[in-house]
């Protein structure tokens, strides 16, 4: 199933920007272009890409910074960096930061192609949480193990992302500035009635009755924070498996004990 | 053997018989105008006996001044007295039988006293004479061991050469033997025989009693005293000899080390400053390489996407020819970045990581990436154990998919490429034997070098980087050629250590 993409290009050869742009174009997604760090940064603030492709050698901001700040932004956002093989230091430190990939140039166009169609097609996992450290550690998690994360700060946008983009599965935090937990989760619902959503909390009793509510209404599961890693991948994979029919591909050994100690509630 | 000994007694018997011919020949005269009268020469014996009392002096006495003095000169201060006494006793008879008078009998006794007392004089004389000789032949000696002390060659022989001049040293040097013991090893003197007297002295070199020098004579010679001054300074040469050509030899020693030290080291540090131009050379051209590198990567990015794209473009539109220009142009492109990328990796060689590796499987993975093309057959033979070796297995792949990439390239197209392994001798090897067009003899020995090719693609960094890697990883390459028929290369990689065990 290709669907189109919002491509975000950085490299500071105008004409290499050309010729990709064009390539992605014809291929159907949609690219937007910058030509130095700074730029690409800004950009991203504005918009959300689904994939951003980065030289890492750049005037004004070298491709690492950059990278650090789109993440900062949106810690779940897919980064694939070009590297003319010459600066592997930075390289090393990259996919330390999280990119998702380091391709070498001269470029193998149907490798990116394919990483791109394979970004889109997969279904983002929608992490709502105004807690940045927490968004950036769930990405982390769950990219760990091959899935596609969109993380966002507030329920707004969480819900202009669920419009524009078919997810299957949400963590949405209970309280959240603007609209709550249980708006937010409503709303969403409204969009995909088939989304999966967990309520988050690090509160007890305080929030008992917002999350009865959601559980009522919209939510299958509500978890406590600290969050059990084996527990969130395990409901990840059941689900996944519930849509698609199938057991999705584990790359990494579980970790923690099985079956996931619940908190009691 | 025993002439020695015997010489020495038969001459002092002959000495003995002399005297006593001497003191017989005295005896006789004193007596002869006596003996005469006896035979009826009386008037003959009377004029003679004259002499017995002329002015009060026995003249015949006189003569036996003879024994005594030669006593004296052949023997000694003893041997004088008993000579005088012998004298007196031969005048005695005359004194008491044919004098008249009792109180003559003072006279052979005075007589013997005054012939004691010259005797004793020539005895001392001749005493002092003897022993100025015996210094004499000793300074001679000494003087003589220092002159081949300069000439020896090495301390054996030099011992050899002294122990036979000590026996010049002494007055009777046929009657005298010489041995020297030095650290368990003893030189001796010509003929040598333990005479009975014997003198001895400690051969002391550097304070320490490293031996024994010994002179034995057959005849006591009153001359050599048990403590002779000379043995002690003969010991003090010889051991200061010793001393000196010991520490010239260890000094011989050090300077040849040294000089070989200084040898080495101005190898090794040759060897070094080559390296380090190498290697800075070799960095330089690393920096600008990566610098280079990166630089055309970019445009190389772009052309091949503008290929790309144009591939694209085109789509079904697009002629067979339009297309081949088109894939040529990406080839191309993938050539220039192999050799950026060759230039980046030898000039950016990470050193190893050594692991145990398990050997066949970094041979089967290197053949695995690299397909074999068009019509070349690729037979494995591979040895039954597969040893495990101790290598960065990353490098080690790198450098036999560049040999079989080379031995692919070699033989365009169409041949076999067999591939044995094996162990031993501490080594894994695997051998590489393509039936290409081989290498001449004269390019042989410079395959390995960097930047050499005879390939028109490439700029010859492929071999280098391969041997680089083998032997930073303890290996070693080898290659063998025959034009038209093949190479042949081995490389060895040493066995992981319970494996070498």
């Amino acid at each position: 199933m290709e669907r189109r993409a919002d491509v975000l290009l950085v490299d500071d050869n105008v004409d290499l920007l050309q010729v990709i742009s064009r390539i992605l174009q014809r291929t159907g997604h949609h690219v937007d272009m910058a030509q130095d760090g700074v730029t690409a940064v800004e950009k991203f603030k504005k918009h959300p890409f689904d994939i951003t492709l980065m030289d890492v050698v750049m005037p004004r901001m070298n491709g690492v910074e950059a990278l650090r700040r789109i993440r900062e932004i949106n810690p779940g956002a897919r980064v694939i960096l070009m590297t003319a093989y010459s600066e592997e230091e930075l390289v090393r430190k990259a996919l330390d930061e999280g990119a998702y990939e380091a391709l070498y140039k001269p470029l193998d166009i149907p490798q990116v192609l394919q990483l791109i169609g394979e970004t889109v097609s997969s279904p983002p996992i929608l992490i709502v949480d105004d807690d940045p450290d927490f968004c950036a550690t769930m990405a982390r998690l769950l990219e760990s193990k091959g899935y596609r994360v969109w993380t966002t700060f507030n329920g707004e946008e969480a819900v202009k992302i669920a419009a524009q983009r078919t997810c299957h599965i949400a963590f949405v935090d209970v309280k959240l500035p603007q609209i709550d937990g249980l708006q937010t989760s409503l709303r969403l619902k409204e969009i995909n009635p088939d989304l999966s959503i967990f309520m988050i909390t690090g509160y007890g009793d305080e929030v008992r009755e917002l999350v009865e509510k959601a559980l009522a209404t919209s939510a299958v599961d509500c978890l406590y924070k600290p969050l059990d890693a084996s527990v969130v991948l395990e409901l990840v994979g059941r689900t996944e498996a519930k849509l698609h029919g199938k057991v999705p591909e584990w790359k990494g050994k579980e970790e923690g004990p099985f079956p996931p100690t619940w908190p009691a509630s | 053997m025993r002439k020695g000994l015997n010489g020495g007694k038969s001459r002092r018997r002959l000495r003995l018989w002399r005297g006593v011919i001497i003191m017989m020949a005295c005896s006789i005269l004193y007596y002869l105008p006596w003996l005469i009268s006896l035979a009826g020469g009386v008037s003959l014996g009377e004029k003679l006996d004259v002499l017995h009392n002329f002015y009060g002096l026995d003249f015949y006495a006189l003569t036996f001044f003879a024994p005594v003095v030669y006593a004296a000169y052949v023997f000694g201060v003893r041997e004088a007295i008993l000579a005088s006494l012998a004298s007196m006793l031969v005048l005695m008879p005359y004194t008491l039988l044919l004098l008249p008078y009792p109180e003559a009998l003072l006279r052979p006794t005075a007589f013997a006293m005054i012939l004691s007392a010259v005797g004793a004089v020539v005895a001392m004389l001749q005493r002092g004479d003897e022993q100025r000789r015996q210094r004499l032949r000793e300074f001679k000696c000494l003087h003589e061991v220092g002159k081949v002390a300069e000439q020896s060659q090495s301390i054996d022989d030099f011992l050899r050469r002294v122990v036979e001049l000590i026996p010049q040293a002494m007055l009777h040097p046929a009657e005298t033997r010489a041995r020297i013991t030095f650290r368990e090893k003893s030189c001796q003197s010509a003929n040598f025989e333990e005479f009975p007297h014997k003198i001895q002295e400690g051969l002391r070199v550097n304070g320490e009693n490293l031996g024994n020098i010994e002179i034995y004579t057959a005849a006591g010679n009153s001359v050599l005293r048990r403590q002779s001054p000379f043995i002690t300074a003969l010991a003090q040469e010889i051991g200061g000899t010793i001393r000196k050509m010991e520490l010239e030899q260890s000094l011989k020693q050090y300077s040849e080390q040294l000089e070989e030290m200084v040898k080495e080291r101005t190898k090794e540090l040759e060897e070094a400053q080559d390296k380090l131009v190498r290697s800075e050379r070799l960095a330089a051209v690393g920096e600008l390489a990566s610098g280079v590198g990166h630089e055309l990567r970019n445009p190389l990015n772009v052309i091949k996407s503008c290929a790309y794209l144009l591939n694209m473009t085109l789509g079904d539109a697009a002629d067979e020819e339009t297309i081949s220009t088109l894939k040529l142009l990406e080839q191309q492109v993938d050539i220039s970045n192999k050799i950026i990328t060759d230039l980046l990796t030898f000039t950016r060689v990470r050193p190893p990581s050594l692991e145990q590796v398990d050997f066949h499987n970094l041979v089967r993975e290197s053949l695995s990436w690299i397909r074999a093309p068009g019509k070349i057959e690729v037979v494995t033979n591979f040895d039954n154990r597969s040893p495990k070796v101790l290598v960065d297995g990353e490098q080690i792949g790198r450098a036999l998919a560049n040999i079989i990439s080379n031995a692919f390239q070699a033989m365009d197209g169409k041949g076999i490429l067999r591939v044995d392994t094996g162990a031993d001798g501490g080594y894994a090897w695997v051998k590489f034997q393509d039936t290409g067009c081989g290498i001449p003899e004269e390019n042989l020995d410079r395959i390995f070098e960097p930047l050499f090719t005879t390939k028109r693609r490439g700029i010859g960094l492929g071999l280098a980087i391969t041997k680089r890697l083998v032997e930073q990883n303890n290996g070693i390459i080898e290659v063998t050629s025959q034009v038209g028929k093949g190479t042949t290369f081995v490389v060895k990689l040493p066995l992981y250590k319970e494996e070498a065990s």
